[in-house]
């Protein structure tokens, strides 16, 4: 059983796994962009959001388009290999 | 979406495979360019060679001159559209290089005087090997292949008169750009 190590819980969540598989796919996405793609509450997007960049798996830019604030977010370096040791271990549990 | 559910292996990965199918981005929205430029260069082309062949003026190829109010245009538009884009793709900002690397390439081949009647093949060779990337990266058959006869024309436009070079590309560009770009405007 030494194979089968705990799953990242930052990353074993479903609203948070939705976003960080969104941002693994694109360049860089809009805040809400990822409430639509991923069809969840802006105030739970933004905690969840929060808690990705927290770990630095996400990067947060806030600027502005003309005079209204603009968040857009991007997967770090530290994003992408704790997204490709997840799916690892997620073949791992899935493998008979 | 909620938070809190315990999710099981197959869930996972469904909410990955789910997630990446809807970030595929929509490649309708690049026919525009596609469209602009491939007129442009037809028309510019055409009248190149009715110049040519039907007046006495000996500076055909002013009539790109005209084509500084397009580049204009089209840098608002691609501005424009870039600002009024939520996400950016990778295959966006890929074709984006790819096209300003063509730029690139296009001064030094005209204003490097150095060229001179190759000029006409040089510029299809390297549309073409951009058109042939764009269509690798956004998976359109018809633009690979209209890409593809940019090479054909150019070896052609080698081979013949350089008289008529300007009506082989104007006939390149119909075929293996503004067909393709309309392709993919009705996809």
């Amino acid at each position: 059983m030494d194979s089968f190590q705990e799953l990242d819980p930052l990353l074993h969540s479903q609203l948070r796994l939705a976003v960080m598989s969104l941002l693994m796919s694109v360049e860089s996405a809009e805040f809400v962009y990822i409430k639509e793609k991923t069809g969840a509450t802006a105030g739970n997007l933004s905690v969840q959001i929060d808690k990705l960049s927290g770990a630095e798996y996400i990067e947060v830019i806030k600027s502005f388009r003309g005079k209204k604030p603009l968040t857009t977010c991007k997967i770090t370096k530290k994003g992408i290999e704790a997204f490709e040791a997840y799916v690892i271990q997620i073949q791992k549990y899935l493998k008979p | 979406m909620k938070e809190g559910k315990s999710l099981t292996s197959e869930e996972s990965l469904e909410i990955i495979t789910k997630m990446i199918q809807n970030a595929k981005g929509n490649i309708k929205g690049n026919s525009f360019q596609f469209l602009l430029w491939g007129w442009v260069v037809l028309i510019g082309n055409l009248g190149q060679y009715i110049i040519t062949e039907y007046t006495e003026y000996d500076y055909p190829y002013i009539i790109w001159l005209g084509t500084i109010p397009v580049w204009i245009i089209s840098m608002m538009y691609g501005y424009r559209k870039s600002n009024k884009q939520r996400v950016t793709t990778y295959s966006d900002s890929l074709i984006m290089w790819i096209w300003l690397g063509f730029l690139f390439s296009l001064l030094i081949v005209i204003f490097s005087g150095r060229f001179a009647e190759t000029i006409p093949s040089l510029i299809l060779i390297l549309a073409g090997l951009c058109a042939f990337m764009t269509g690798l990266i956004i998976k359109f058959k018809p633009l690979i292949y209209g890409a593809s006869s940019f090479w054909v024309f150019a070896a052609i436009i080698l081979a013949v008169d350089y008289t008529y070079a300007p009506l082989l590309s104007a006939i390149a560009t119909f075929i293996g750009y503004l067909v393709p770009g309309y392709m993919l405007k009705k996809s």
